[in-house]
């Protein structure tokens, strides 16, 4: 047919085919009814604000480009991704009108196929129309699943909220130092022929790391005390594989300003592990390989500041686990270990020389 | 301890040389760090081969307690690896396979790795000007460049010497299937340079005392051999003749401790070995997690055949299964454990390798744009920090010098960059030279 009739002919039949999806307005496309949910089903996904997935990475919108509220996307590439009344200076109809084999292309190739010609046509038209978004902002509104997070939705509000303080703030070698004196040089000269290595946490910050690596066959609860000594400034406590109990575990709740713990492949147990709720700096507890259990599980729910928790082989249920994760959404629960797979043959790769 | 039996009933004299010796080998020249006064600080340092009047160390704040540092030998080729190119003449048969983190793809040949990457950072624009095998390893492994008037300390030796041991007992720097021909503790003090085990499943050997040689025995011949000594050490008062013994000591304590078997690799179950792989590689990485159990600073595990200049596809195809098993399973392994926040993993390799197949299908020495991978201690996984074109032949963001690098490993394990030591020859030398970090891909 001739070609004047083909182009508008066709664009009518588009139109006809979206008559369903039309606003009451006339004509003009809405925003909130007809962009939005082709923006939420092929774009937010990638092009959010950043956050912090349930293993406890962080994940960034893609090429800095955010669609999920209209502050973000005013923010987004200088206000150039919805110019109004100029498609052809969007950079979004750019994107998803080149060639399905340019790499640029959104969505991308590997995520699926190129948007419907209806679904261009119809932000093409909504940005003709002076791109305008009605009263939608996108605040408040809750994130889409994600395919990785299940039945979480309710608590991702939560997380947005703790991610932040992961993400800037200051560190806690600089909060918690306020105001601390250096432990004296005669205190510190006691631990030279003691199992503990005591060392400032670095540039001369008057928190300390202990470690006992090397003597753990020494210290048990009883050595365990000397460290009172300098309870008020130990950030960094490394018992890992030591003789120490539950018993110790009294003596580490006197330690407020304790980040770090590592306990792994020690005997402490829930009782012991109850008696930490005391340190409520706690960043990263590591309790793989000990006998604690689902019960020590509900006190640590409470450390307000825990990020990181460690409890691989230990007697810690799935169950547990799954309601400490809803209970504490930024906090990531390491419970089993992802190894790979046994490989058919990998000896081939034996060789040393060049 | 029988030893500090020892140091309280020795005078005060043999009490405080005790000290230093324990201080020098056991912390290292961290002990600076422990001791505030600096006249402490100083006596601790003394040492008469060149170092006096040295200023004390002041280590930064660590995020890496520990090391693992993978190397493939002969010039790994990135782009079939950690910097596909789909799509382009430049990739070549192998594919390009998504992986655990977005917008990150890796070469098909390491699908295990790819489910791992959401715990790794690849740096893509490593550049370099050292395209031979010699000097570009020396580089890597030093700082410097390969000189015939000196024998640059490798980073391992700079971390030990700097941070000190975890583990008094166990030696501060270990390399795993190699490590016999490489640089080691260069020109720092004997006590500096790496143990190396030949192969993983051996172990460490020669630590067992010999049939028909009781504890009883063996401890008479050591007194024995030390009243011999100690005319010599009377009569030559230098810190090597100091060293000697001490190595001899360190030895001895370390064959009488439990920690001994963090060298056995025999102790893992079956369904470790199985994970890691029964490669040389795989065997190695799992030891490298056990020695870093048990407080070990530095571990580098070493893999050769990469320089495929023929049969490239061919050879990475019969290679990189091994190196896939062993790595995935050392992260994973690591993070289960609560190791891979405060263990740095390195995998490096000593250069690229060409984006142009020639027509041995093979891949020449590519020194311009290569890659190297970061993971644990710190560093924030799940994403790719700086860009090659897209064919792969030059860097377009944030070039990385070998130094860099360097320095980004220092900076992890709070060692002071521009820290100043010099050689007995009276030279000065930092930890990374002119390198500077790559703070950009820290939490």
């Amino acid at each position: 047919m001739p070609t004047a009739m083909k182009q508008t002919l066709i664009p009518f039949l588009m139109l006809l085919a979206a008559a369903p999806l039309l606003a009451q307005k006339k004509g003009d496309v809405d925003f909130e009814k007809q962009i939005l949910p082709i923006l939420q089903k092929q774009c937010v996904e990638c092009h959010k604000e950043a956050y912090v997935d349930e293993n406890g990475r962080r994940r960034r919108p893609k090429g800095k480009v955010m669609l999920d509220t209209l502050a973000n996307i005013q923010k987004s590439k200088r206000g150039k991704l919805f110019v109004a009344k100029k498609p052809d200076d969007s950079l979004v109809m750019e994107s998803i009108l080149l060639p399905a084999d340019d790499e640029d292309r959104m969505p991308p190739q590997k995520k699926g196929p190129p948007l419907p010609k209806a679904d261009i046509e119809l932000i093409r038209k909504w940005i003709e129309q002076g791109a305008n978004y009605g009263k939608w902002t996108g605040e408040e509104k809750s994130d889409k699943k994600d395919d990785k997070s299940k039945g979480k939705d309710k608590k991702e509000s939560d997380a947005k909220k703790k991610a932040p303080s992961k993400k800037k703030g200051p560190s806690p070698l600089v909060t918690l130092r306020k105001g601390l004196q250096p432990v004296a040089a005669a205190t510190l000269a006691q631990f030279v022929d003691s199992p503990f290595t005591v060392a400032s946490v670095g540039d001369e910050n008057p928190l300390l790391a202990v470690t006992c690596a090397g003597n753990t066959d020494e210290v048990d609860d009883a050595a365990l005390r000397a460290l009172l000594a300098v309870k008020e400034h130990v950030t960094d406590l490394d018992l890992s594989r030591s003789q120490i109990g539950d018993g110790a575990c009294e003596v580490i709740a006197q330690m407020p300003r304790l980040t770090h713990l590592d306990l792994r492949q020690t005997a402490v147990s829930d009782t012991g592990v109850a008696k930490l709720a005391a340190c409520e700096e706690l960043r990263s507890l590591n309790l793989f390989a000990t006998k604690v259990g689902d019960y020590a599980m509900n006190g640590l729910a409470r450390l307000p500041n825990l990020e990181n928790l460690y409890v691989w082989q230990t007697d810690v249920s799935a169950k547990a686990v799954v309601r400490l994760r809803e209970q504490r959404p930024g906090l990531r629960v390491v419970f089993s270990a992802d190894l790979p797979e046994k490989g058919e043959d990998v000896a081939a790769g034996n060789r040393r020389r060049r | 301890m029988s030893l500090r039996k020892l140091i309280r009933g020795a005078d005060l004299d043999t009490r405080r040389t005790f000290l230093s010796r324990i201080a020098r080998t056991s912390l290292g020249v961290g002990a600076a760090a422990t001791f505030g006064p600096r006249a402490v600080a100083q006596a601790l340092l003394q040492d008469p081969q060149g170092t006096q009047g040295q200023e004390p160390i002041v280590l930064g704040p660590a995020t890496a307690k520990q090391v693992i540092y993978c190397f493939m030998n002969g010039g790994m080729s990135h782009i079939d690896t950690l910097d596909p190119k789909p799509g382009k003449v430049t990739q070549g048969p192998v594919e390009a396979i998504s992986t655990r983190a977005d917008g990150v793809q890796l070469g098909q040949y390491l699908p295990k790795l790819a489910q791992q990457m959401d715990k790794a950072c690849i740096i893509s624009s490593m550049t370099s000007n050292q395209g031979a095998h010699e000097q570009a390893q020396y580089l890597m492994r030093t700082g410097y460049e390969l000189r015939g008037t000196i024998q640059h300390p490798s980073l391992g030796a700079w971390c030990h010497r700097m941070a000190g041991r975890r583990n008094a007992t166990l030696p501060g720097h270990v390399i795993v299937g190699g490590g016999s021909d490489a640089p080691g503790g260069g020109f720092f003090p004997p006590e500096f340079s790496p143990l190396p085990i030949g192969s993983a499943k051996d172990g460490l050997q020669n630590a067992a005392l010999p049939r028909g040689v009781t504890e009883s025995r063996f401890q008479r011949r050591l007194d024995m051999l030390k009243q011999l000594d100690q005319q010599f050490a009377d009569k030559h008062k230098q810190a090597s003749v100091d060293s000697y013994s001490q190595a001899y000591a360190d030895a001895v304590r370390l064959m009488r401790s439990s920690d001994l078997q963090a060298f056995d690799i025999d102790q893992e179950p079956q369904s470790m070995h199985d994970a890691y792989g029964d490669s040389d590689f795989g065997q190695g990485c799992m030891l490298a997690r056990r020695l870093v159990e048990h407080g070990v600073r530095y571990v580098e595990v070493m893999s050769g055949g990469w320089d495929t200049h023929a049969d490239n596809f061919d050879r990475l195809e019969t290679l990189t299964p091994a190196i896939d098993q062993g790595l995935a399973a050392l992260l994973a392994d690591l993070d289960a454990r609560g190791l891979l926040e405060s263990t740095l993993v390195v995998f490096a390799s000593e250069f690229g390798r060409t984006p142009d197949i020639d027509q041995d299908q093979g891949r020449n020495h590519y020194p311009k744009a290569f890659s190297t991978l970061l993971a644990g201690g710190g560093v924030v996984g799940g994403q790719r920090y700086g860009r090659t074109d897209k064919e792969g032949r030059e860097v377009v963001t944030t070039p990385t010098t070998i130094q860099d690098l360097n320095a980004t490993i220092a900076h992890a394990c709070g060692l002071p960059l521009d820290h100043v030591l010099t050689s007995p020859s009276g030279r000065p030398f930092k930890v990374a030279d002119k390198g500077m970090a790559v703070t950009e891909i820290f939490g």
